[in-house]
């Protein structure tokens, strides 16, 4: 399930950097001191960053992975200029903050089970999600984190109590189960007969995980809930500027508003564009 | 001090306005801006029927620019007035709404229906997206007899503040900005984003979905800073200066070269706190200049 949280709760904002820690080969923990927006974020939504240059103006959207008291875990891959000039920010330095924006995650306890699939940097706001609930209900979540080799695997320090509901996997089996976060999912809805279950599934990863995904639970299980982050370039962040938009059933629907959190369902797979 | 500025029948509280099409319908922002600092507020445009607009990826970020390409989505004529215009009923500042109506015909029956708006002050003309494709493929702002009529045809039906929203792509801003001028528009707001292009080296496709987008942001201001400047020496009517705008001395600039009022468009996405303060430092330059009225300011500029 996702929510709309009130737009009134967003903050403009200047926060401290406590650590931003190469944690992965170009894989950073960045961790805000951003007690107005680490206290009403919710798991799947974003911060919007500005990145100190005037020559990048644009802010990045960044998804927060959990929130601790007073502190905002952000996990980034370097893929651009700007990405790479957030890496150069050290602790005590002051960043610009926009959050917290976006819809939610919500777990739906109605079901038996809930799988959250992260494929790469994309776990990060699956971990926040799965801390919603590890105290409540710790046997009702799966989460299956995916990523190239051992080195990628970055997640493994923050997931702390959660350890028993994690299941590895890596590309090349340098580190728990081999294969696609993807294949993983396929092979234990065989064998934990999921498709008798009424479960859950929640994931955000590349374009191509989410796909793959889609396109098992269509054939699957048409009527299974499949809820998915979404990522697009955004100017605005807030619903002002119709930047972001995807295809949807209902046309096309903007990311920073309606998302990132989208029904599977909804969206128009063969229009989606895929240079994200 | 004044700092009050004069459009048509429209009186705004200080200069700073927001370029259409980065402030939506003027609640997106929340608590983010205060409106209340605003001299006025123009809405995202709309079109006689609602467009879904063009395909993604619409937006591009260049060295201090943005490119993009929405292709005027809006939720048309009807369901702006319905649904966008009764939360903007206590809003603190006159509300610009910006319209397209593609053909003389189209400006006119979205004039005669806003006109009965209470809320609406004023309309902007937009004669200048460079996303969509007019008769033929140019810009009404490209041809100063389209202009005139359009202008014209809008004049009849309302004694609401009339602003045409010209395009920096032409050989002679004078001869568009007097056309608009004559035909009875109120004032003129200069520049619309530049027609631009991205490419991605590597699958050789276009970066935005449509191919072409609209350029914003610092990158476009001094382009704009000197179209300001020329239509200022051609027409008597305020301008409305925008282009790239990011700080009070970005706005001082455009006030310099001619414009009475300016409008922060792709700096709101950058840094929503900082543009509500340029009023405020518009003021203390005053001060330091010991100016009284910022109509001392407007056109100012020494060439000599």
């Amino acid at each position: 399930m996702c929510e709309k949280k009130d737009k009134t709760t967003m903050v403009q904002t200047k926060a401290h950097i406590a650590q931003n820690d190469k944690v992965g080969p170009g894989l950073y923990h960045l961790v805000c001191d951003c007690a107005v927006i680490a206290q009403r974020v919710l798991p799947g939504q974003f911060v919007h960053l500005r990145i100190p240059d005037d020559a990048l103006l644009m802010r990045r959207p960044l998804s927060v992975s959990f929130a601790e008291e007073h502190l905002l875990h952000i996990f980034y891959k370097v893929v651009g200029k700007g990405s790479k000039l957030m890496s150069t920010l050290h602790k005590g330095d002051s960043v610009d903050v926009v959050g917290p924006l976006g819809n939610s995650f919500v777990l739906d306890y109605s079901c038996e089970c809930a799988i959250l699939l992260g494929g790469g940097i994309g776990a990060a706001p699956l971990i926040g999600l799965a801390k919603s609930t590890a105290q409540k209900k710790s046997a009702f979540v799966t989460l299956i984190i995916g990523a190239q080799d051992a080195q990628h695997h970055i997640f493994q320090p923050v997931i702390g109590e959660l350890s028993d509901a994690v299941i590895l996997a890596t590309d090349d089996g340098s580190l728990g189960v081999r294969g696609l976060v993807s294949d993983v999912f396929f092979e234990m809805w065989k064998t934990r007969r999921l498709k008798t279950k009424k479960c859950a599934v929640y994931a955000c990863g590349p374009r191509g995980m989410l796909a793959a995904l889609h396109a098992f639970f269509e054939k699957e299980s048409p009527d299974a809930v499949f809820w998915m982050s979404l990522e697009e370039k955004m100017a605005c962040g807030v619903g002002a500027c119709q930047g972001c938009v995807v295809p949807t059933v209902d046309g096309y629907r903007r990311v920073c508003v309606e998302g990132p959190i989208f029904d599977s369902r909804h969206i128009l797979w063969g229009e989606l564009n895929n240079n994200v | 001090m004044n700092v009050q500025v004069t459009i048509g029948s429209l009186i705004l509280p200080n200069p700073l306005t927001v370029a259409s099409g980065t402030f939506g319908y003027g609640v997106e922002y929340g608590g983010l801006i205060n409106a209340g600092t605003l001299g006025a507020i123009v809405t995202k445009t709309i079109t006689p029927v609602p467009r879904t607009g063009n395909r993604p990826s619409r937006l591009w970020e260049t060295p201090s620019g943005l490119l993009n390409s929405i292709g005027l989505e809006n939720v048309g004529l009807e369901r702006f007035i319905t649904e966008k215009i009764p939360p903007l009923e206590s809003y603190p500042c006159p509300v610009i709404v910006s319209i397209m109506g593609e053909t003389e015909e189209g400006f006119a029956r979205l004039t005669e229906r806003l006109d009965g708006c209470g809320r609406v002050d004023g309309l902007e003309l937009n004669l200048s997206c460079p996303n969509i494709a007019y008769h033929g493929g140019g810009l009404i702002a490209q041809d100063p007899e389209a202009v005139g009529a359009v202008v014209a045809a809008v004049r009849k039906k309302t004694k609401k503040a009339v602003i045409a929203k010209l395009t920096p792509e032409v050989s002679d801003i004078s001869a568009i900005g007097r056309a608009a001028e004559a035909a009875g528009a109120d004032a003129i707001a200069l520049i619309n984003t530049i027609k631009a292009m991205a490419i991605d080296v590597e699958t050789r496709r276009p970066r935005l979905g449509n191919v072409t987008g609209g350029l914003s942001g610092p990158a476009i201001r001094p382009v704009a800073v000197r179209l300001v400047w020329e239509l200022f020496q051609a027409v008597r009517i305020p301008i409305i200066g925008m282009g790239g705008i990011a700080t009070c001395e970005d706005a001082l600039e455009f006030i310099i070269a001619g414009a009475s009022a300016i409008a922060v468009g792709t700096y709101i996405f950058v840094d929503p706190q900082a543009v509500t303060a340029i009023p405020d430092d518009i003021c203390d330059y005053m001060k330091k200049h010991r100016m009284k009225d910022i109509r001392e300011l407007v056109g100012s500029v020494q060439v000599q």
